[in-house]
């Protein structure tokens, strides 16, 4: 019998700058669904807000960040990408595996939030903050 | 001592990788702020003999910057007028 593993995930999606705080309520309330479905753990969810993008998509220039970290099995991850395509409110998605055998504790034991050099909320604090061409040096 | 050959054409000091002189600087696609002293004002990569990073490091940030362009927290190139 194939033994399930749990993963450990992180998902970066964008939302379109006009959605309304109703729509991007429901597109993270249907990833936290599928995460559930699939036996999943959520162990981290951030706003990012609305910020610049680097570049136009879809003839936008800004968009809402969210961020997740979840523990999940196989398929889960396909699942929630499926979705993701589906809607046309988000504009990009990116998830990235962190650990392909979590335990219950390594889950939680280090959010990448607190690994990071500065909390995301440092970062992110200016509406506009994000990639800035004249900041750019070799 | 094994970069003295280079001593004839090398101007100024020898470049050192940040992220080992600063511990506390992490290489994650998601900060922004650290990724963009990697790229050119056109958005490319910087080769590692100018970002003085060690191998190990040079690709981490490769990722990472690479990472960060699918998600246009980082930009694939920039348009300059030249």
């Amino acid at each position: 019998m194939a033994v399930r593993k749990l993963r450990k995930y992180e998902l970066i999606y964008v939302v379109q700058p006009e959605a309304t705080d109703e729509d991007r309520g429901k597109i993270a309330e249907r990833v936290r669904d599928i995460i559930q479905r699939f036996e999943g753990t959520l162990v981290l969810e951030e706003d990012w807000g609305k910020r610049k993008l680097a570049y136009e998509i879809r003839k936008f220039n800004k968009g809402f960040y969210s961020y997740f970290v979840f523990g999940a099995y196989a398929g889960t991850v396909q699942e929630i990408e499926r979705n993701l395509r589906m809607l046309d409110n988000c504009i990009r998605y990116l998830t990235i595996k962190l650990e392909d055998e979590a335990t219950a504790e390594s889950l939680t034991a280090k959010p990448t939030s607190e690994r990071r050099s500065r909390p995301m909320s440092a970062v992110f604090e200016d509406d506009d903050a994000g990639f800035d061409e004249e900041d750019a040096d070799a | 001592m094994r970069d003295f050959r280079f001593d004839g054409r090398r101007r100024g000091r020898r470049k050192v990788d940040r992220f080992l002189a600063d511990k506390s600087m992490v290489i994650d696609y998601k900060d922004p702020s650290v990724l963009k002293y990697f790229i050119t004002e056109r958005g490319k990569i910087v080769p590692r003999r100018v970002s003085g990073l060690v191998a190990r490091n040079q690709r981490k940030i490769t990722r990472a910057i690479k990472r960060a362009r699918m998600i246009a927290l980082m930009p694939f190139t920039t348009a300059k007028a030249h």
